[in-house]
């Protein structure tokens, strides 16, 4: 009975046209994100290269431990050579908004670009931390050079390249930053090849000088690192 | 509703790009005229934040231009952006929205309405790359629409689109600003002839002008003059007055100038507009560029 009521009553009326609703629907106030779900939302905007890389590392790693299990010295050889590929990736990835021009839109949003490049930091760090401690304990466990010293010849490579890369991307402007880094990588996994290949220099010679790029690599980084998150105008060179 | 710039100045080493400029907004389109380094751009990069002032604040109802709540309520289109190149309209939309703190239903709902908005639901998939500049500019404003913000910054808005585009984007322009501050830069004087509630003229980094467009061209009213008159003469008017427009009738030469007093006995006073008034600030600096 009820519902033949309501059915007739449609029937006989016609509704009014809405009035204001997008203004009132668009009035109605929704929760933003927070930081920790931007940073989430951010990981599928890392493009699939870094993941690639990561996992050839890894994927290298552990085949050269199967396919050339008695030249332990191969695999040091093959994942210092591939570390740097992964720092340049990982640095242009962090300065992609300086590539390529997005850094005006970004830098007004809500979570400005010291914001969005902290959250690519954050998702590269843990991803990079994860592939450098197990490259570092394949290379502790399965060639001579002991933990201490795999971490010493994994992350000399990572933060001068690294570094390198980044403050080429906060001076050099667009591609042309990107194949100067490639250069740069390119360059490091050559020395690093021909140091342990050639044996030019005595073992605590080389653990000295590793020792000092490291420390190096590492001061350019974090310098570069916190231009890019407090820079803005002094940084990007933005100009009238 | 209240955007305060109060006494900023920005400089660039010993250049003063803009010189302690003081404007109050509230709701309404504003039109930004000024030849190019008149300090434009960098006073709308100072507004949305990308750049400090060297002196002076910019807030909008006493929120600092450097806080989140600024942000929050603002949508900027620069005048030059890239774009990710593996991106298409709708992840670039979807991505600035995240940026924005949009929440992933919501910006979806939005994106496909802004992207219709701006005629290019049906490229919505397609990339970025493969776009007209004009089809990269409606995007650009299609992003800076994401949030609705209550101030809208656009640097060269219709920079790039057709005549019927800029008609339909002018129009979409000026409903919005029913309720938000809208500043628009363009060198398009008629697009600001048609939809700026005020007008504001900046040269040398400063405002010279701020008004209605009654208000603006009241400064040149009745000095505005056409003539056709033969070569000689016209070479020798060329030099004496700021000249807006001439062209070639037959053996003479027609010419229309601005100067205080009638400058030939044929001359007779024409109605001035907006473009007559950019005209007689700005050509001289062009013709020195140039």
């Amino acid at each position: 009975m009820r519902f033949n009521l309501k059915k007739e009553l449609r029937e006989a009326f016609t509704p009014p046209e809405p009035n204001g609703r997008d203004g009132f629907l668009a009035a109605i106030p929704y929760p933003k994100l927070t930081y920790r779900e931007f940073v989430l939302s951010q990981i599928c905007y890392i493009r699939k290269r870094i993941w690639f890389v990561s996992l050839l590392i890894l994927l290298a790693g552990v085949g050269a431990v199967y396919i050339v299990p008695d030249s332990s010295m191969v695999l040091v050889w093959i994942i210092s050579a591939l570390i740097p590929l992964l720092a340049v990736l990982t640095a242009a990835e962090i300065s992609r908004s300086d590539i390529f021009g997005m850094f005006e839109i970004e830098a007004v949003c809500r979570f400005a670009l010291p914001q969005v490049i902290g959250a690519r930091m954050i998702i590269l760090g843990i991803c990079n931390f994860a592939v450098i401690a197990a490259a570092t304990a394949v290379l502790g466990i399965f060639s001579p050079l002991g933990i201490a010293k795999s971490a010493l010849y994994i992350l000399t490579p990572y933060v001068s390249v690294n570094g390198i890369s980044l403050a080429i991307f906060g001076r050099v402007n667009g591609q042309d930053g990107v194949y100067l880094s490639v250069a740069a990588a390119f360059a490091v996994s050559l020395a690093g090849v021909i140091l342990f290949g050639k044996e030019l220099y005595d073992e605590r010679m080389t653990n000295v000088l590793m020792m000092a790029v490291c420390v190096a690599g590492t001061v350019l980084m974090t310098v570069q690192i916190k231009k890019l998150l407090v820079g803005k105008d002094n940084y990007y060179g933005i100009k009238d | 509703m209240e955007l305060r710039i109060d006494r900023v100045t920005k400089n660039y080493g010993s250049k003063i790009a803009c010189d302690r400029l003081s404007i109050t907004f509230g709701k309404g389109v504003y039109g930004l005229l000024g030849a190019n380094g008149a300090g434009k751009t960098t006073l709308m990069r100072m507004m949305c934040g990308i750049l400090n002032p060297t002196s002076g604040t910019i807030s909008y109802d006493g929120v600092d231009v450097s806080c989140e709540e600024y942000r929050d309520v603002l949508g900027y289109l620069p005048q030059d952006f890239g774009y990710y190149p593996e991106f298409t309209a709708q992840d670039f939309m979807m991505y600035i929205a995240a940026l924005k703190g949009i929440p992933k239903s919501k910006a979806k709902v939005k994106t496909e309405e802004l992207l219709e908005m701006v005629s290019l639901k049906n490229e919505a998939k397609k990339k970025i790359k493969t776009f007209s500049g004009g089809m990269k500019q409606r995007l650009g404003i299609a992003q800076a629409m994401l949030n609705d913000p209550k101030i809208l910054v656009l640097d060269e808005p219709t920079a790039g689109l057709d005549p019927k585009e800029r008609v339909r984007f002018r129009n979409i322009i000026s409903r919005m600003g029913a309720d938000r501050i809208i500043l628009l830069s363009t060198h398009i004087v008629s697009d600001i002839e048609h939809i700026a509630n005020t007008i504001l003229v900046m040269k040398n980094g400063q405002l010279i002008h701020e008004g209605s467009l009654e208000e603006i061209i009241a400064v040149i009213r009745g000095k505005v003059w056409e003539c056709t008159v033969p070569q000689k003469i016209s070479d020798e008017l060329t030099v004496k007055y700021p000249i807006i427009n001439t062209r070639n009738v037959g053996d003479e030469v027609f010419l229309r100038l601005v100067c205080d007093e009638k400058p030939c006995d044929d001359a007779v006073n024409a109605d001035a507009t907006l473009e007559d008034l950019y005209l007689y600030y700005f050509s001289e600096e062009e013709n020195d560029k140039s």
